[in-house]
Formats: C-alpha cells, sequence, structure tokens
C-alpha cells in the first residue's frame, strides 16, 4: 500500500506543478517542508491535495478530503514523505471500512 | 529566456493561477510569460491603467476568461429559474463589449474564452435547449462572436472545447471551494496550448505546407504492387472508406488555404495515373502544388520541393506511415514538423483534427484559393524549363503589377500578409489591423499595395511596401512580398515604386533598415543586390538623383 501511495503523491506533485507558476512550485525532495514558513503557498498545497484526491478516487475508487485531514493532523502534511506514509494509512482503513 | 517570451496577462473572474502555470511551464513556441490579474476585478482591470498591465512594452496577448453569470447578472437570475430576457442579457452584454474594446489597444492580441456551463448540468431536461440557459448561453456566445468580428486584434476562442476535452475531470467542485478554481488541471493545459496556437498564428508562424506519402497514407496498400484496382481506398470496407475520408479532411485544409505536395517512393507515371484515374481519389493532381516521386532520399525530396515553393522549413509538416522515413526527414529537417502517426487508418482523420499548427487568426478570400495559384506557379516552373533564358521567362509570362494605397478596403489582407510573411521581410513587424490602420494614417506615413498577376492567373495582394518621411529623407519600413511571388522582378519593382513615390515627395534619399531574423535572409541577398552604397552592414541607402529603372518584364499600373 505504501508504494501505491508514494506512486500517487508523486503523480499528483506532477501533476500540481504542471499548472503552477515558478515561484509556486513544489520541491520533489521528499523532506522539503510543505508548512510552516519555509513551506509552500497555499495554493501549491490545496493544488497538490486536490490532485491527490482526484488520483485516489479514479485508481481506488476512495473519497477523500485531505483538507479535512489538514485540519485534524497538521503534522501528517509536514512533508511529501510524510504526506505518503499518511496517505497509504488513510488509504488502508477506508478501504478495510 | 524570460526575455524571449511574450508578455500574457490572464484577466479573469475566478483563481486563473493555474492557468498561468500552464501558459510559463508548457514547451511549445511561442515561450510565454503569464501573469493574472487580481481576480473578480475584470472590469475594474479593463477600465483602467491597472499596474498589472505592466508600463513598459505593450501586452502581447491577454485572455479574459469569465464566467457567463458574473457578465450577465440576469443571466444568473436565469440560471436561479427567473425569467430573463434576451433584452436584459444583451445589454449586459454590451457594457461587456465595450470594456474589452476600451482595453483594445493595451494589448496585440485579445483572447476572450467563450462561455460555457458545466458538461454534467442537465438544467431543464429535454425543454434545456428551447427554454433553459443553455439557448441563452449559446446566444451569447454568438452575440460575442458578432461583436468583434470586425476586430482583427480580439478573437473569441472556444472554451467548450477545453472542457470537452477534459471529460469528466473538467468541472472540480472540490478546487472551487478550496480556492475558486473551477476547472481540473486538463482544462487549464488545453486552454494554455490555444493560447499559444494562437498567439503562434497572430505572429505568422501557422504551418502552410502539409508534404504527404501515399502508399498506406492516402490509400492502403502499394501502388507499385497492387496496381490501381488493389490499392484500398473508398469503397465499403473500413480501411478504404477511412483512406478517402482522410482525402477528404485533407481538401478541407485547402480550403483554408493549406497547401498540399506529395513525397512518395513509387514510380511516378504509376502514382499519378492512380490520382488522376482511381475513382474514388478525392484528391487529384491540381489539389498538389508540387511532388516528388521516385526513389530519392525524401529529405532531400522535400528540401527540394520547399525551396522550390519559396517556402521556409518552419512552414512545413511531413505525414508518412513509415517510422523509418519519420525518422529520416525529422533528423535531416529538423525545423519540418514530422508528428507521429497512427498505425491505423481509422484515426488519421482524428488525428489531424487535433493539430493546431494549421491554425489562423484571420480568413480571406485569397486563403481558398492559395492551391490554385501554387498549381499556376507550377505551370509557370513548367514553361521556365521549356522557355532558354529566364529574361525570356519573365517576359513570357505577362505579368502586371496594380498598386494601390493601403486603405480599409485592403486592410484585412494586408494585415494579413505583414503578419504572417517570414523571408521576403525587412522588418518583419507585426501588428494587429487597428495598429496598422493609425499608422498608415499618420502624417508622413506612406503605404501602398501591390496586387500580382500573369497569363496563369491572379496570385492577388501578395506586396507590401511603406515609408516614413523624416526631413529629404524617406525610411522604407516595410518592404514584404509573398514568397508564392519572389523571384520575378516583383521586387524590383516595388523599389522601383518606392523611389518614383520618394522622388514625388520630393525626398532625396531612401533608407533601408534590414532587421534581421531567422528567416528573413532572402531580402538581405535582395537588398544587397541592388548595389546600393551600405551606411553599415544592412544599412541601405539610395540617393534618388537617378530614377531606378522599372524592369521591362513588368506592366505597373495604379
Amino acid at each position: 500500500m505504501q508504494v501505491a501511495a508514494d506512486e500517487l503523491v508523486m503523480q499528483a506533485l506532477a501533476e500540481a506543478n504542471s499548472v503552477l507558476a515558478s515561484h509556486q512550485q513544489i520541491s520533489v525532495d521528499p523532506d522539503a517542508p510543505l508548512l510552516g514558513g519555509s513551506g509552500v503557498e497555499s495554493l501549491s498545497l490545496v493544488t497538490l491535495l486536490m490532485a491527490i484526491e482526484d488520483r485516489v478516487e479514479e485508481a481506488m475508487d476512495v473519497e477523500l478530503s485531505l483538507t479535512d485531514e489538514l485540519a485534524e493532523h497538521p503534522q501528517a502534511f509536514a512533508s511529501i514523505v510524510a504526506l505518503s506514509t499518511f496517505l497509504a494509512t488513510l488509504i488502508r482503513e477506508l478501504s478495510v471500512e | 529566456m524570460s526575455e524571449n517570451r511574450r508578455r500574457c496577462l490572464v484577466i479573469s473572474d475566478f483563481n486563473a493561477e493555474h492557468l498561468v502555470g500552464a501558459l510559463n511551464n508548457g514547451q511549445g513556441e511561442p515561450g510565454i510569460q503569464a501573469q493574472a490579474a487580481p481576480f473578480g476585478q475584470v472590469a475594474q482591470v479593463l477600465l483602467t491603467e491597472h499596474p498589472c498591465w505592466g508600463d513598459a512594452e505593450k501586452t502581447d496577448v491577454a485572455v479574459i476568461w469569465t464566467q457567463p453569470q458574473s457578465v450577465s447578472p440576469s443571466f444568473g437570475r436565469m440560471l436561479a429559474g427567473e425569467s430573463v430576457s434576451w433584452d436584459e442579457i444583451a445589454a449586459e452584454m454590451a457594457g461587456f463589449c465595450e470594456l474589452v474594446r476600451g482595453a483594445s489597444d493595451r494589448a496585440r492580441l485579445i483572447l476572450i474564452a467563450s462561455w460555457t456551463l458545466p458538461n454534467e448540468r442537465r438544467g431543464l431536461g429535454a425543454l434545456e435547449l428551447h427554454q433553459g440557459a443553455t439557448r441563452m448561453l449559446a446566444r451569447m456566445n454568438e452575440a460575442l462572436c458578432l461583436a468583434f468580428d470586425v476586430h482583427a486584434s480580439v478573437c473569441v476562442i472556444d472554451a467548450a472545447r477545453w472542457i470537452g476535452m477534459a471529460g469528466d475531470k473538467a468541472a472540480s467542485p472540490r478546487r472551487w471551494y478550496a480556492g475558486k478554481i473551477p476547472y481540473g488541471s486538463q482544462v487549464f493545459h488545453e486552454a494554455a496550448d490555444d493560447v499559444r496556437s494562437a498567439q503562434r498564428a497572430s505572429e505568422g508562424l501557422t504551418r502552410k505546407l502539409l508534404v504527404l506519402d501515399l502508399d498506406n497514407t492516402l490509400w492502403g496498400g502499394g501502388i507499385g504492387d497492387d496496381g490501381i484496382d488493389g490499392i484500398e481506398l473508398g469503397g465499403h470496407s473500413p480501411k478504404g472508406e477511412a483512406f478517402a475520408d482522410f482525402q477528404r479532411a485533407l481538401k478541407t485544409l485547402t480550403r483554408r488555404g493549406i497547401v498540399l505536395a506529395i513525397c512518395s517512393k513509387n514510380e511516378e507515371s504509376v502514382a499519378l495515373r492512380a490520382i488522376d484515374e482511381h475513382p474514388e481519389m478525392v484528391l487529384r493532381r491540381d489539389d498538389f502544388v508540387a511532388w516528388r516521386i521516385n526513389w530519392q532520399d525524401k529529405a532531400r525530396n522535400i528540401a527540394e520541393m520547399v525551396d522550390e515553393l519559396n517556402l521556409g522549413r518552419r512552414s512545413v509538416v511531413f505525414i508518412d506511415d513509415n517510422p523509418t522515413e519519420r525518422g529520416r526527414v525529422r533528423e535531416a529537417l529538423p525545423n519540418v514538423w514530422v508528428p507521429e502517426w497512427p498505425v491505423s487508418p481509422a484515426r488519421y482523420c482524428q488525428t489531424l483534427a487535433s493539430w493546431d499548427c494549421f491554425d489562423s487568426l484571420q480568413s480571406t478570400a485569397e486563403d481558398a484559393k492559395r492551391t490554385g495559384m501554387y498549381v499556376a506557379e507550377r505551370e509557370r516552373r513548367s514553361l521556365k524549363a521549356e522557355v532558354g533564358s529566364m529574361n525570356d521567362w519573365l517576359m513570357s509570362l505577362n505579368l502586371q503589377v496594380v498598386v494601390t494605397e493601403f486603405d480599409d478596403n485592403n486592410l484585412n489582407r494586408t494585415a494579413q500578409l505583414l503578419n504572417k510573411t517570414n523571408q521576403m521581410n525587412l522588418s518583419t513587424r507585426r501588428m494587429p489591423e487597428a495598429e496598422l490602420q493609425q499608422w498608415g494614417a499618420a502624417s508622413g506615413h506612406h503605404m501602398w499595395t501591390f496586387v500580382v498577376s500573369d497569363r496563369f492567373g491572379e496570385s492577388g495582394l501578395t506586396g507590401i511596401a511603406s515609408l516614413r518621411e523624416e526631413g529629404t529623407t524617406g525610411h522604407v519600413v516595410d518592404f514584404i512580398l509573398s514568397c508564392r511571388v519572389m523571384g520575378k522582378c516583383i521586387e524590383e519593382t516595388m523599389f522601383h515604386w518606392l523611389c518614383e513615390r520618394a522622388r514625388a515627395l520630393g525626398l532625396s534619399e531612401l533608407q533601408a533598415l534590414y532587421r534581421p531574423t531567422e528567416m528573413n535572409a532572402p531580402c538581405l541577398r535582395f537588398w544587397e543586390g541592388l548595389g546600393l552604397e551600405e551606411a553599415r552592414p544592412g544599412h541601405f541607402v539610395a540617393a534618388l538623383k537617378e530614377p531606378y529603372p522599372r524592369p521591362a518584364c513588368i506592366e505597373l499600373s495604379s
């Protein structure tokens, strides 16, 4: 599940960067911060989360609301690697339900 | 890099940052440096010298993308189920169109995205097209196009196609509620491609010549082996029908001014017989402006044909079903566009229809006649081969040039020629009709157009020359000639005309400053060949004491 989540996040990251201007680009470094002062712009984060939601829904027929999760678990969105880990957990939980 | 990019301003009533990103990240030519005006401030940006327009150079292209209910609140009321009249909507639209017209001198090109409704919206169901918002929206888009039909620098582009291409990923309610972004990424990529294509067309970078292979491209099978009765074309087989439809699609292109040529490895007589005599051929010999049907290298054949037609290689597209031939031409002629080509002929029409390389922002009567003009040119070349000297050939053509002052009657075609001619073009100025009209009307500015014909037919308005007076000097601003008539002493006739007019205006000299581009070396060679004094390389000075003679082979009238 983690491999699938990693792949979905990287695909979503590429899609997001394709429509983000140079100053809004998201680093592909898995440890680069997404949140906080050195994190990405809010538009960049929203673009990435929406792209992930679309891809998860398309690939797994699972509907997520990552913006809701962001409010509840901000630490899970600290970096790309943290987000991938969290996404794998979420998908696993939702699949079981 | 950024200094070569075209400046683009995106004006929208929603968050269009993703269009900005898609435009800036796109790899196609020309490069675009886009920025978004603050969203939701469409009227303010159009009305005022808003800082987002920048203060240095004119914006190259502005994209205005709005939702119909924000331009017309009455339409919004209709969406909410209220009864609304067309007059109420039309009045609100007129205000929007006036705003766009007012801003039209701030950008060289303004693109307005047509209005759309979400794909999934059912409205009134079966009654929607009779009484619903969909019918009203079609009327609004029609009125929008009509409002700018005669405004060459403002163009309504088809946003419905972007939405359609993205299918069920077009609308994105999640993006809307999270960031006021109404669409998914694909819609913005499609829009960016169309904006880039429109900009390319406005700069005259449209492809003009489509070179076609024959076997398994225009028909199924090999004419050499299968014979005229054995190739698959027309009839009732799926393949035969697909090839015939592909030929029909190519014929349609010729009516838009795209010309066709053949490059095929075959025996010429056998292939031409099939073209002339196969009952299901849609394209006949006179639909092709040139051909090379032989066993030589295709890259060499194409290069020869392109030179013969006086076109640049950037004007050319080559279609061949054989990947090896495609690879060879791609490698040898990198400026010729050689697209990948589907294996199944069932996909030929679809593939051709999806290309934007032939997009144009203007359509003139000349476009539909272009193939005929090139065919006449082929006959001229054939005569050239028969007649001994160049001079004898030119004399035998009965060339006539009619000079006309630039005015409203020829504005449309003059602007088209100015904006698309690359090779014989002294300054390569590009400008919309309104700007050109302004330039022509300014004091001390003179512009003439040249209509060329000979005993084989009309070549139409194919030349432009203009002068700007400064003291006793006449500066040649434009010296433009279509590649279709180059090399027939029309250039010399235009120069003769400029000298005569300058003398009549009391000027003592003409100066011409050549501005090099990637494609206008033929123009430099012409001016160098006149033997004029060069103040510095590319800066030509002609003293007007003595007249410059009109070529004897030309009959000139005005």
